[in-house]
C-alpha cells in the first residue's frame, strides 16, 4: 500500500492539476474543516456545504498558498471565512438564539441542535455567540479546535504574535458578557472556612 | 495585583466546554468535492516561484476584473484593453446582447449598505490588520467611519465620508471588475499619469474578481454613485462618490 504523502508533496502536486493528491488532504482533513465551520454556523447541512466549498476554493486559490506556511490553518481561514459570511448573509445568529430559546424548552433534541454538556456549556455558547465575530473564531480555534497559536495565526491572518493579546482580548470580552449578562457561569468564590462539598 | 486566577476561570470553561462539545458525525465532504473538482477547469498553471506567480494572479485579475456587461461600443472595449494593458479585446471583455425593443432589462441587485455586510473597525485597527495606513482624504471632508471588508481572508479597508466611500488595499487578488448596465459614461482617465477609469450617469455594478479569475461570492455590489478605480503605488483604490469627476480626480491625486 502506498504511504500517505506529506500536506507540502500534496500541494504540490495538486498545484499542478493532481486532484487526486488534493483529495489526499480533503480526506485528512474534512473533519476539521467540517467542525470549524459547524461551531460557526450550528447547522450540520450548512457546514458540509461550507466545508465542501472551502476545499474547492482552496484548490482554485493555490496559487496564493505559501508553500512555507502550513495547510490546515490556511484551509480553516478559507472555510472560516466561508462560515461567517454564511452567517451574515443568512441572518443566521439570529436563528441560533432562537434555536438556543427552543432547546432549553425542548426535551427532545434535534439532530443538529447544539450539544454542550449540561446548561453551564449551554450558556457558555451562548455567551460565546454574543461576542464579536472575529473574538468567536479565535477562541472556537484555539479551545474547541486546539490548533497551537503558530496555526491561529495563520488561519485569522495576522502575525505570530499577536494571536496571544488576541486570545486574551477575547477572553476579556467573554468574561464581560460572562459577569454582565450570565453570572451563573462564574466560578464560585471559594470560602476560607467550611471548604466545599461536591 | 494577581489579576491572573480570576484572568484564568474563562479559559478553564472553554477547555472545558472545547473538550466536552459534541459534533455532528463528519459527513463525507470528500466525495462532494471530488464531485466538484471534476467540473474545475482542468491544471493551474505550475508554480514558478512567488514573483512570477504574484506577477500571473496579478494579470489575472486584471484580465477577468475589468469586464462590461453592458452594451458598450468598440471605442469603450478598447479602451478598456488599453487600460488592462493586455491584447485581451473579445477574449474577457463581456457585452450583454443588446435589449430588443420592448424588452426589459435585467434589473441590477438591489443596493446594499456598507453597513450590512463590512465590519465597523477604526483607523489603528485597520492600520494594524492590512498593515499599513489607510489613506485618508485630505481637506473637504472629516471621515465618518471606518469598516473591514473580508474576502476569503483578503481585508479591503473603507473609509467613509459624507459624500464618498474610498476602498482601499494592496492586495494582489483583489481588483475592481466594473460591470456596467445603464451606465452612461465610462471614460478613461489617468491619476498621477497611471491609467484610471471614471463611471457615472447610472447604477452600476462592482465586482472582486480573484486571483483565478472568479468573481469572488458575495462581493457583487450595485453602485448607485459615481465610481473612479485607479492604481497608485502598489494599492488599488476605488471611490464611491457623489463628487464630480473633477473633484474625484483631485481627491485621487491628493492621496499620500
Amino acid at each position: 500500500m502506498d504511504a500517505p504523502i506529506d500536506d507540502r508533496l500534496a500541494v504540490t502536486a495538486a498545484r499542478k492539476g493532481d486532484r487526486e493528491a488534493f483529495c489526499t488532504l480533503v480526506g485528512r482533513y474534512q473533519e476539521v474543516a467540517f467542525r470549524a465551520a459547524y461551531l460557526v454556523v450550528r447547522d450540520a447541512a450548512a457546514a458540509e456545504d461550507i466545508a465542501q466549498e472551502g476545499f474547492v476554493r482552496a484548490f482554485q486559490n493555490l496559487r496564493s498558498f505559501r508553500e512555507d506556511e502550513p495547510f490546515r490553518p490556511w484551509l480553516l481561514r478559507i472555510v472560516t471565512n466561508l462560515a461567517l459570511n454564511d452567517v451574515r448573509a443568512r441572518g443566521r445568529r439570529q436563528g441560533l438564539l432562537a434555536r438556543f430559546a427552543r432547546v432549553r424548552q425542548d426535551p427532545e433534541p434535534t439532530p443538529d441542535h447544539l450539544v454542550l454538556a449540561g446548561e453551564r456549556h449551554d450558556l457558555l455558547a451562548r455567551a460565546i455567540n454574543e461576542l464579536p465575530k472575529d473574538d468567536r473564531v479565535v477562541l472556537y480555534l484555539r479551545y474547541f479546535l486546539d490548533l497551537p497559536e503558530r496555526e491561529i495565526a495563520t488561519a485569522i491572518d495576522r502575525p505570530a504574535g499577536t494571536v496571544k493579546s488576541r486570545l486574551s482580548r477575547a477572553s476579556g470580552r467573554l468574561r464581560e458578557v460572562i459577569e454582565q449578562r450570565y453570572p451563573a457561569l462564574r466560578p464560585e468564590p471559594v470560602s476560607s472556612g467550611e471548604g466545599r462539598h461536591v | 495585583m494577581s489579576d491572573q486566577p480570576a484572568a484564568r476561570w474563562e479559559a478553564v470553561l472553554l477547555a472545558d466546554a472545547g473538550s466536552a462539545f459534541s459534533y455532528p458525525a463528519t459527513p463525507d465532504i470528500e466525495a462532494g468535492v471530488r464531485l466538484r473538482l471534476a467540473l474545475v477547469p482542468t491544471a493551474l498553471p505550475a508554480w514558478r516561484g512567488p514573483i512570477v506567480a504574484r506577477a500571473a494572479a496579478v494579470a489575472l485579475a486584471l484580465v477577468a476584473g475589468l469586464a462590461l456587461v453592458v452594451v458598450l461600443s468598440r471605442d469603450v472595449r478598447d479602451v478598456v484593453a488599453d487600460f488592462l494593458g493586455l491584447a485581451v479585446e473579445g477574449e474577457r471583455i463581456e457585452i450583454l446582447p443588446t435589449p430588443r425593443p420592448g424588452e426589459t432589462p435585467t434589473p441590477l441587485p438591489t443596493p446594499r449598505t456598507l453597513e450590512s455586510f463590512a465590519t465597523p473597525t477604526t483607523l489603528e485597527s485597520a492600520a494594524a490588520r492590512l498593515r499599513f495606513a489607510p489613506a485618508l482624504i485630505p481637506g473637504i471632508e472629516q471621515a465618518k467611519a471606518v469598516y473591514i471588508v473580508d474576502y476569503l481572508g483578503l481585508a479591503v479597508v473603507v473609509v467613509q465620508y459624507e459624500r464618498s466611500d474610498l476602498w482601499e488595499t494592496n492586495g494582489a487578488i483583489f481588483e475592481k471588475g466594473v460591470f456596467g448596465k445603464g451606465v452612461q459614461v465610462i471614460e478613461q482617465v489617468t491619476v498621477n499619469g497611471q491609467p484610471a477609469y471614471w463611471i457615472s450617469g447610472g447604477s452600476h455594478i462592482v465586482r472582486v474578481i480573484g486571483s483565478d479569475g472568479r468573481e469572488v461570492a458575495g462581493s457583487e455590489r450595485t453602485v448607485t454613485r459615481n465610481t473612479l478605480v485607479w492604481r497608485s503605488a502598489g494599492f488599488n483604490y476605488r471611490l464611491e462618490t457623489e463628487l464630480s469627476e473633477a473633484e474625484a480626480l483631485g481627491v485621487a491625486v491628493s492621496l499620500p
